[in-house]
């Protein structure tokens, strides 16, 4: 089996910096408006989270005692970072893979001349356009222990209710909510699917190949790079999933005396971010929280380059963007 | 001419992760400055009761008159954080027509805004809070504003009339009730009593209880199981009002057996004691009973919805409780009784968890016109009229004469309410050191165990005595102690 993809390394950039320089000088420039920004707006909260967290401020005092590396220190000692992180972690084996195949698979299917792929299409992708806190109460209501749909459907097979929303099912019927939206990555996939050189698949058709093999050979190397960048993306939104852990719990501001808002998110749901918003709204340690994501800050950029790591090496380049550019300088 | 771009997109990616990763927790620091200009929408929920008011009070007020000192008022429009739907566009109507130099912006209540706001040097010209949880927390930061000068000088509001439940408003570095007042009532109650359907308890063939004469924490439960409606798993209506471990409930139980929760240095909780082990014994069982919502089954609301959709036999809340049924649904009325605080032990004690009112913040841009609306709300026209319709005891003596008194229902509360005042206590439920609400969240996180049968009463007793003494260390050392 030949594939035409092909490896394409990217050169070092002192190499790169020495011969075109006038490239780097085009590239900052259409960046700056971003960049500029960015830093503005991310490196001066960054420096002050840094310094917040080697303090016992409680977000409201005046003073903001010093605390050392005190904060630190309790952030590995603490079992709330560790169950916290343990349970984000799970979250991640049931999210991203679901996530990445899942919109891979139905980019597949919709990708074929089928009768009514638009509809489809277009009904898979609109979970991912409803408002996140709408989705949250349309799950709430299915899921709600004596009144939802879910248990309605279960009694029809005489099987008791189950409490959902409630302890250790409250993590699946999230897992559940966040899957509904992933017509995201379908969008996505579908787009990089339709790029997938025709000849390229026509030409393993003639050499032999089935569907499998054309996929494993033509069609996933060609969007190996869209997938590693999806992978990416969602292993991050998910290490900070916040908002859906409050919203799926039954926390309003009309019952947050249960325990404080935070009190009311089921222990199966109590990830990272939910705790680090623990320490900062619930218990006013200000201190402790920024030191908690200064760890996770540096815990994600660690895993992310781990990811760059071991599935780099399996990305293919279809296209050499060196050749690109002298083709474009000969015309 | 296209130039080539070095970055490949590898490493462009690789950058993308960073950024994103930055981005991400430059959000959760930076110090969000919120608009000023972000109101909630124009509340209509919570319209000045219909029935049962006393004409003549609320008229007698309603020409708009203003303090005497409206010359020193600086116009304006003032920032008001309460929660959604509490103050009506009339009462603002009403107000603003006493002062038409000031504006009203409401915001909705929200302590992740209320700290990003004065963390930011931009509070709210307001906030309404519970004075029994705040006080010492809010005057021990330097965040309120001393209200003594203000009421000093107020021609409406006189000291000798003010009910003294406004003491818990009051903290002098060490005690709460005493010192210089920080806040002001709305309104207040006995919040450790309840009301009831009494047609629940003849449907269930239970005697129904006398209103007037506290019943136990022990028949409550005993009561619960007959008047819960369940079936394959799913309850339709549960016989227990919602039960959660805060520290509020659980200091109110363990006052009628003699008890206390808080050290009186306020920098300790304890809930080992033998009265706290009676009271958790019982919070446990209740949720283990599954009869009412409760920290493993967590109410989708408050009780005040869930009783008024059938789903709940009873509601844990004090006297305002009946001019929210008269607002909300009126022919209820008929069919709901006001009763005594219940007790865990033979001492009867009905205390009050908010003396909801009015704080000004100490960088509040216009304190006089805060003290305006305070002044005009907790002890002028609209006060008057809040008394007049039933929602919440007076925070003036002078108002409560007001209460209304036309129809069976509001002669059942006030006199079950007259009953009770004696039995009224202040208890010690605030600390200097971590709001209520940090406690709470703490002892949350440790309850469940108790229910699901990991954890003993003893052990849970344990537990959260170290997770609330945590919070209060932890609150200590921020505050530099």
């Amino acid at each position: 089996m030949t594939t035409a993809a092909r490896v394409w390394r990217s050169p070092t950039r002192g190499r790169v910096g020495r011969k075109r320089g006038g490239g780097s000088v085009a590239f900052y420039g259409f960046i700056s408006p971003w960049l500029v920004g960015t830093l503005l707006l991310a490196l001066f909260p960054l420096g002050y989270a840094l310094y917040i967290s080697f303090t016992n401020w409680d977000g409201l005092s005046k003073v903001k005692p010093w605390a050392g590396l005190a904060n630190y220190r309790e952030v590995f000692s603490s079992p709330d970072t560790w169950s916290s992180l343990y349970r984000t972690l799970l979250l991640i084996v049931f999210v991203v893979p679901a996530t990445i195949v899942g919109s891979l698979v139905l980019a597949l299917f919709l990708n074929e001349r089928v009768k009514g792929r638009v509809v489809f299409r277009t009904l898979i992708y609109i979970p991912a356009i409803i408002p996140p806190v709408a989705a949250a109460l349309i799950w709430k209501n299915i899921f709600e222990t004596n009144t939802g749909s879910a248990n309605r459907f279960l009694a029809l097979f005489g099987i008791r209710a189950v409490p959902w929303l409630i302890g250790g099912h409250a993590f699946y019927a999230l897992v559940v909510m966040m899957l509904w939206g992933l017509g995201v990555g379908l969008i996505i996939d579908l787009a990089v699917l339709q790029t997938v050189d025709v000849e390229q698949l026509q030409a393993a058709k003639i050499d032999g190949a089935n569907a499998f093999l054309s996929f494993r050979h033509v069609t996933l190397p060609a969007i190996s790079p869209v997938l590693l960048f999806q992978t990416v993306l969602v292993l991050i939104a998910t290490l900070q999933t916040f908002i859906p852990s409050l919203l799926l719990s039954p926390a309003t501001a009309a019952n947050a005396t249960q325990g404080g808002v935070i009190g009311l998110v089921p222990r199966s749901n109590t990830f990272y971010m939910v705790n680090v918003y623990a320490q900062f709204f619930s218990y006013s340690r200000y201190g402790f929280g920024s030191a908690l994501i200064v760890v996770f800050f540096v815990f994600i950029l660690l895993l992310t380059g781990v990811i760059f790591k071991v599935f780099g090496r399996g990305v293919y380049y279809a296209v050499d963007p060196t050749a690109t550019n002298r083709k474009a300088r000969r015309r | 001419m296209v130039h080539y771009t070095q970055v490949s997109r590898r490493s462009f990616l690789r950058g993308a992760g960073i950024v994103a990763g930055s981005a991400a927790l430059a959000a959760c620091t930076s110090k969000a400055k919120p608009t000023a200009a972000a109101t909630s929408s124009a509340p209509s929920a919570v319209a000045p009761s219909s029935s049962g008011a006393a004409p003549s009070a609320v008229s007698a007020s309603s020409s708009g008159t203003a303090s005497a000192s409206t010359a020193t008022i600086k116009g304006g429009t003032l920032t008001v954080m309460c929660p959604s739907g509490e103050i009506s566009s009339e009462q603002i109507g009403l107000f603003t027509a006493a002062y038409p130099e000031l504006k009203l912006s409401l915001i909705n209540y929200d302590t992740t805004r209320l700290n990003a706001m004065i963390a930011a040097g931009t509070p709210p010209d307001l906030v309404r809070d519970a004075g029994t949880d705040v006080t010492p927390y809010i005057a021990t930061r330097g965040l309120a504003l001393d209200l003594d000068p203000y009421f000093a000088k107020s021609t409406v509001i006189k000291e000798d009339d003010i009910n003294p439940i406004n003491d818990v408003w009051k903290w002098d570095g060490k005690v709460q009730g005493q010192g210089p007042r920080y806040g002001m009532a709305k309104d207040w109650s006995q919040d450790a009593m309840w009301w009831y359907n009494p047609a629940a308890w003849q449907a269930a063939g239970i005697p129904e209880p006398d209103p007037a004469t506290p019943v136990t924490y022990d028949q409550l439960l005993e009561w619960a199981p007959k008047l819960t409606k369940s079936s394959n798993g799913k309850t339709s209506v549960y016989g227990l009002f919602t039960t959660n471990p805060s520290h509020d409930f659980i200091s109110a139980m363990v006052a009628t057996a003699g008890g206390k929760i808080l050290s009186d240095d306020l920098s300790t909780a304890d809930f080992t004691s033998p009265e706290a082990q009676k009271a958790l014994t019982w919070l446990v069982n209740a949720a283990k009973a599954k009869v009412g919502y409760s920290a493993v089954n967590p109410s989708p609301d408050w009780d005040g919805p869930q009783y008024l959709a059938g789903h709940q036999v009873s509601a844990s809340a004090g006297y305002w409780f009946g001019g929210y049924l008269d607002t909300n649904n009126a022919k209820l009325e008929d069919t709901t009784k006001f009763a005594a605080a219940p007790m865990l032990g033979t001492t009867r004690v009905s205390p009050s968890f908010g003396a909801v009112g009015y704080w000004i913040p100490a960088k509040a841009k216009n304190p006089e016109g805060s003290f305006a609306f305070m002044e005009w709300y907790c002890g002028g026209e609209g006060a008057r009229a809040r008394a007049a319709a039933g929602d919440g005891l007076p925070a003036l003596k002078s108002h409560l004469p007001l209460l209304p008194q036309q129809t069976a229902f509001q002669q059942q509360t006030y006199q079950v309410q007259q009953t009770e005042l004696p039995y009224l206590k202040v208890l010690a439920l605030a600390s200097p050191y971590a709001l209520g609400s940090a406690i709470d969240t703490a002892i949350a996180k440790v309850f469940p165990s108790a229910v699901t049968g990991s954890t003993t009463v003893a052990q849970l007793g344990d537990k959260m005595t170290s997770a609330a003494n945590a919070v209060l260390a932890q609150g200590k050392k921020a505050a530099g102690g």
